[in-house]
């Protein structure tokens, strides 16, 4: 079953994907910029006078995740974007990340 | 630490060997967790003994691959029937889109005798393997992927491709499949 | 009503007083629920059955505590590690550092502020070879890190479990809560806490001080940078740290400093001192932090 369902997502390939809504919690973010310096299609920029990021450009966001992957503080939220699988992770560490509260 | 190996006793006639041998989620979990250990190893290996060279050789290698995995495919003229079709056999393996900046009309982008259009892969066994033990991406094994890639198209369109990486993240990469038509 | 009980192993009960520190939330706990068992409060010496909640705190370290943990699980629905040496070993993982054999050396016989004596044999318990955390020996339905956890964070926690509710807590690093500003600023050599001065405002690691707030799990309110100090990293690891295997404390706060500074990797690496207390103090007894391949921690403990 779970193949067949994949077949039928293969066939939207070419209509690529809905845009992202990105979210950041300003009281999260640090102002390091790194972010903006990161990522690859300029989504982001530093607000001049709070000096935290800002969204300006969700549509080219391909949710490559390289923003998460160096904010020291997990300051933005990308909704409803494809979960690319993560099978290295080890289960039991799952199971403890899940039940961390 | 929970490393309870327990031994698995069981009879073997040469018809019907034990249930057993399929082993559980658990196992799976194992066999995969060192195999993407020693294929990183080997890769960094490679990419230490070879430098660059390792990953025109991986490249090749990848590229025999796609042909191979393509033959079954219907060929066809249109490259985004071509990736469509593809994303069938190659996407469960690893899935890609298609993918355009806001600004752009359409998916590709056409250039005197070469198209190009832009891929996002998102799930990638290859990442997988190069974050489980902390390598970076790029190397040999990027390279094996884009000669799979590459290879599988030149075979459905009969023509020359390549592929360039223009970023690597945790959830996707993006690339460029630039064909130049022609024949090959 | 919802019976819990405190059980506390090798702890400084400083996680039974920030239960003890919800003051007036207090009350609301004990709208809905009865602490049956509590041996820092209460003089009830053996656990009850049917326990609906347990909240163990500190580490697994001689016999007895084994015992206690095991237990617990028997007679409780849903068992809580709670604080940062029941989750992760905390600070009681140091004494992984050294063999048993020193540590009890160390605090009987060869101790320089009192009189040599033999190592009490009769009544106390025996100590394990190492130091674990609870989950090494019993099933945990919760984690929740801290040294100990916040009082607003507990009673965040606390409240809506007691009524049924899944709680919404948030999961960011201590960066979240740190009201300090990171600017990349260009330097070449890390301070040691006690050198120097830090600015107020300023991230530590734009100023060469080594903070593990970026890969430390936060939910703290910031207290420590507030006040001038450095993160320890008494959280435990952030989630992002913990969950991917090629992310570690150590390396995380390289490449952050790296990052930051200009400076290679490797100068970093030369400039990182007493790996063993600054870095992984609250974390040597995890099996999740020892496993990771990138890990110094196998490097560190004697076993």
């Amino acid at each position: 079953m779970e193949y067949l369902s994949r077949k039928q997502k293969m066939k939207k390939i070419s209509r690529g994907f809905k845009m992202v809504e990105i979210e950041i919690d300003e009281d999260a973010c640090v102002g390091c910029g790194s972010c903006v310096d990161d990522c690859p299609n300029n989504v982001y920029q530093m607000n001049e006078e709070t000096w935290k990021t800002t969204v300006v450009n969700a549509d080219d966001c391909m949710a490559c995740l390289s923003c998460h992957e160096i904010c020291p503080s997990q300051a933005m939220t990308h909704r409803d974007i494809h979960v690319a699988k993560r099978l290295y992770i080890d289960r039991k560490v799952n199971d403890v990340l899940e039940k961390i509260i | 630490m929970d490393m309870e190996m327990e031994e698995i006793r069981g009879t073997f006639k040469p018809e019907i060997i034990p249930r057993e041998t399929g082993g559980k989620i658990g196992d799976y979990e194992a066999a995969l967790h060192v195999l993407m250990k020693f294929v990183g190893s080997m890769s960094s290996a490679l990419e230490q003994v070879s430098g660059r060279g390792a990953n025109a050789i991986v490249y090749q290698a990848g590229k025999r691959m796609g042909h191979d995995a393509a033959k079954m495919l219907e060929k066809t003229d249109d490259l985004e029937k071509a990736l469509n079709e593809m994303g069938e056999v190659l996407g469960v393996e690893f899935y890609f889109e298609m993918w355009k900046p806001k600004g752009q009309e359409g998916y590709t982008i056409e250039s005197g005798d070469k198209t190009e259009v832009k891929l996002l892969f998102m799930d990638c066994v290859v990442r997988q393997t190069l974050r489980r033990t902390g390598l970076p991406q790029k190397g040999p094994l990027c390279y094996l992927l884009y000669g799979y890639m590459v290879g599988a198209v030149e075979e459905v369109m009969s023509i020359k491709g390549k592929l360039d990486i223009d970023h690597v993240g945790p959830n996707a990469c993006l690339k460029t499949l630039t064909i130049k038509w022609g024949g090959k | 009503m919802v019976t819990i009980a405190l059980e506390t192993l090798a702890s400084c009960s400083g996680c039974e007083i920030s239960i003890l520190d919800l003051h007036e939330d207090l009350l609301k706990l004990l709208e809905k629920a009865e602490l049956v068992y509590a041996p820092v409060l209460m003089d009830v010496k053996e656990l009850p059955d049917n326990i609906d909640i347990a909240i163990v705190s500190g580490s697994v370290r001689n016999e007895e505590n084994k015992e206690r943990l095991e237990e617990l699980r028997t007679k409780s629905s849903i068992l809580i590690a709670y604080g940062t040496c029941a989750c992760y070993g905390g600070i009681t993982g140091m004494a992984d550092l050294y063999t048993r054999d020193e540590v009890t050396s160390r605090t009987y016989s060869d101790n320089p502020s009192t009189e040599s004596a033999p190592l009490p044999n009769e009544v106390v318990p025996e100590l394990l070879s190492i130091v674990h955390p609870a989950a090494d020996f019993t099933e945990i339905d919760g984690f929740i890190p801290g040294c100990p956890p916040k009082e607003q964070l507990t009673g965040d926690i606390l409240i809506p479990l007691i009524n049924n509710e899944a709680p919404d807590v948030p999961k960011k690093s201590v960066c979240a809560d740190c009201q300090r500003e990171m600017e990349h600023v260009e330097y070449d050599k890390i301070h040691r806490r006690v050198e120097g001065s830090p600015e107020d405002g300023k991230c530590f690691l734009s100023q060469g001080y080594v903070c593990l707030g970026s890969v430390t799990l936060g939910r703290c309110g910031g207290l420590c940078t507030d006040a001038g100090v450095p993160c320890h990293g008494c959280g435990g690891p952030s989630l992002d740290v913990l969950r991917e295997p090629s992310h570690d404390i150590y390396n995380g706060v390289i490449k952050r400093i790296a990052h930051l500074s200009n400076m290679p990797e490797k100068d970093v690496e030369k400039q990182m001192y007493d790996l063993g207390h600054v870095i992984y103090g609250f974390v040597i007894g995890s099996t999740i932090m020892e496993d990771k391949l990138v890990s110094k921690i196998p490097q560190l403990v004697k076993k």
